[in-house]
C-alpha cells in the first residue's frame, strides 16, 4: 500500500494541482457517480485550495487536505447534484461532461458503492482508489483504526454479496 | 470471480475515465467557475432593467415590493477577470422574522422579493448558509464564488467565501463572520468595510461544522446509526429507521432532543440558531430538489412553532436576534 505524501521537493501549487487533479476527479466520480459534477467539485476543491495555498503547502498532508475537502463538497451535494444540474442547465443551456462513461459492468460496481452508507462508501473509494491502508484511511478521514476496519469489513460484505462475487 | 478482481477492474476503468479530465489552468478555472455562477446574475440583471423600464412614465409595471435602483457596483474580484454586475438594493421590512433564498432569489417571511441575485446551489457552498442580515441594514450574501455585502444596495467583495455564520456590528462596524468548507473548520471574521480580518465579537455566534452556538447554547443535529438499515436503488434508506433528532446544549448538557422529519423526510440540518430560535429542515432523499418542511422554532414558546413548505433546496436565515427571557420548553412541531 502507498500513502498520500507531499513531494518535499516539488511543492509549488502547480505541480500539486497537475498531480493531484484527476485522482480527486475519480474519487468524487466513484461517489458522486456525476461525470458533469465530480469535475465541478475537483475544481471548486483545487480553488479553494489556491486561495488558502499559503496554509495549506504548510499543512502536514495536503494531498489529504484537498481530498478531504472534495469528500466534504461530494458528500454535501451528492443527493442534489444531478437535479441542480438540470436546475442550472435550464438557465443557462447545456453542458457536455468530459469524462466518457464507463462500461456498464464496471459503473455497476460503483453504483452498488454509492448505495452503501456514507462512511462505508468513503472508506471503500479512498481504499481501492487511492490504494490507502487501513490507517491512511483513518487518518485521513478523522476516524480511528477500527472504525475503518468495520466498515471496510461490512462494505466488501455487502459489495460481494450484491454483485455476486466470491470475497 | 473475486471482489478484489472486479474491485480492480472498475476503479481501473474509474481512473482511466477521470484521465480525460482536462486539467486547465487555475486562472482559467476560476474564470470558467465565475461565469458559470455569473450567467444567472446576468439574467437578473436583465430582469431589473426590465422592471426599471417598465416604470418609467408610460410604463404598465404591477407594484412590486423590492427598490428596482440599478446601482453602480464596485467589482474587486481577485483575478484579472473585470465584472460589472448589479444586484439591485435589497430592503427588509421591520419586523422580519426570517429570510428564504433559492434559485430564484431571496425573499422575506411574508414572500415578498427581497433581491432576485439568484444563487446556482452549485459551487463553493455546496448547501452552506448563504447569507445574514445584522437586523439594521447590513446585508451579506454568498453566490457560490463571490460575497457580496450592501446596506442598502450589494457591492461585490473579494472576501474569501465560504458558509456564512454572521453580520454584526462592532462598535458601529460592519463585521461578517465565515465558517470553513472543512466540516471542522474555524470561523473567521473580517471588517466588512476595510477587508481585514478582525478578532471575533464577543457576542458572536459560531459555526463549527454543524454545531450553531450562541447565548451560551449550542445546537445541531445528531443524525442516526443506519448501519444495517436497507437502501434502495437510489441509496434511499427503507423503514423502519430512525430520525434524525435535534439536540440543544448548554453548560455541558442536554437541554433539549427533539426528533426531526419523517420516513418520506429523513434528512435534516439547522439553517440558523441566534441564542433563542432555531430554523431547522427536514428533506427527501429523492427526489433531489423535492419538497421539504421547514420549521421556525422559539425555545422559550412551545406553541409558536412555524411550520413553512419549502419547493425546494432553499436556505433559511433569522434576521436579528431574539434575546432570552425566560425558560426553555420542548417545542411543539406542527
Amino acid at each position: 500500500m502507498t500513502e498520500i505524501q507531499p513531494d518535499p521537493f516539488v511543492f509549488d501549487f502547480d505541480g500539486f494541482y497537475q498531480r493531484n487533479y484527476r485522482p480527486v476527479v475519480a474519487l468524487v466520480y466513484g461517489l458522486s457517480g456525476s461525470r458533469m459534477g465530480s469535475e465541478d467539485i475537483a475544481q471548486d476543491a483545487f480553488l479553494k485550495a489556491h486561495r488558502d495555498w499559503n496554509e495549506v503547502a504548510r499543512h502536514p498532508n495536503p494531498e489529504g487536505w484537498v481530498r478531504v475537502v472534495a469528500i466534504n463538497l461530494a458528500r454535501s451535494r451528492m443527493r442534489r447534484l444531478s437535479a441542480e444540474t438540470r436546475a442550472l442547465a435550464r438557465h443557462i443551456g447545456s453542458r457536455t461532461a468530459s469524462l466518457p462513461e464507463m462500461s456498464p459492468h464496471n459503473e455497476r460496481f460503483w453504483a452498488v458503492v454509492r448505495s452503501l452508507p456514507i462512511r462505508q462508501r468513503e472508506v471503500v473509494a479512498l481504499h481501492y482508489l487511492e490504494d490507502m491502508s487501513v490507517a491512511g484511511v483513518a487518518d485521513m478521514l478523522g476516524v480511528a483504526e477500527s472504525t475503518v476496519k468495520n466498515s471496510l469489513a461490512q462494505a466488501r460484505r455487502t459489495l460481494a454479496d450484491t454483485l455476486e462475487v466470491t470475497l | 470471480m473475486k471482489l478484489d478482481d472486479l474491485a480492480r477492474q472498475a476503479t481501473s476503468d474509474l481512473l482511466q475515465a477521470a484521465h480525460a479530465a482536462e486539467i486547465a489552468p487555475i486562472d482559467t478555472v476560476r474564470r470558467h467557475r465565475q461565469m458559470w455562477i455569473a450567467a444567472p446574475a446576468v439574467a437578473a440583471l436583465v430582469a431589473l432593467v426590465a422592471v426599471s423600464v417598465m416604470l418609467l412614465p408610460g410604463g404598465s409595471a404591477p407594484p412590486v415590493a423590492t427598490a428596482s435602483t440599478i446601482g453602480a457596483t464596485t467589482t474587486t474580484l481577485p483575478s484579472s477577470t473585470t465584472t460589472t454586475a448589479a444586484a439591485g438594493d435589497p430592503w427588509l421590512e421591520p419586523g422580519t422574522s426570517w429570510i428564504r433564498g433559492g434559485l430564484n432569489g431571496v425573499y422575506d417571511d411574508s414572500g415578498e422579493l427581497i433581491t432576485d441575485l439568484e444563487f446556482s446551489g452549485i459551487g463553493i457552498l455546496g448547501g452552506g448558509r448563504a447569507s445574514a442580515w445584522d437586523g439594521d441594514q447590513g446585508f451579506v450574501v454568498v453566490t457560490d464564488q463571490v460575497l457580496w455585502f450592501g446596506e442598502g444596495g450589494l457591492v461585490e467583495t473579494d472576501l474569501p467565501v465560504g458558509p456564512i455564520v454572521e453580520v454584526e456590528r462592532v462598535a458601529g462596524v460592519p463585521v461578517v463572520g465565515i465558517g470553513s468548507l472543512v466540516a471542522t473548520g474555524p470561523t473567521t471574521w473580517f471588517d466588512l468595510t476595510t477587508g481585514a480580518e478582525t478578532t471575533a465579537p464577543e457576542s458572536s455566534r459560531t459555526l463549527d461544522g454543524v454545531t450553531y452556538q450562541a447565548g451560551g447554547l449550542a445546537t445541531f443535529i445528531e443524525l442516526p446509526d443506519w448501519t444495517g438499515v436497507t437502501r434502495g436503488e437510489a441509496g434511499e434508506p427503507i423503514p423502519p429507521f430512525d430520525l434524525p433528532e435535534l439536540v440543544v446544549m448548554g453548560e455541558g448538557e442536554e437541554l433539549i432532543r427533539l426528533a426531526i422529519g419523517s420516513e418520506q423526510r429523513p434528512y435534516a440540518q439547522v439553517h440558523d440558531f441566534d441564542g433563542r430560535r432555531i430554523i431547522v429542515s427536514a428533506e427527501p432523499h429523492e427526489p433531489a430538489l423535492g419538497p421539504r418542511t421547514v420549521w421556525v422554532i422559539d425555545l422559550e414558546c412551545a406553541e409558536c412553532t412555524v411550520r413553512i413548505e419549502s419547493d425546494g433546496p432553499e436556505w433559511f436565515d433569522l434576521v436579528g436576534t431574539l434575546e432570552r427571557e425566560g425558560e426553555l420548553r420542548l417545542p411543539i412541531l406542527p
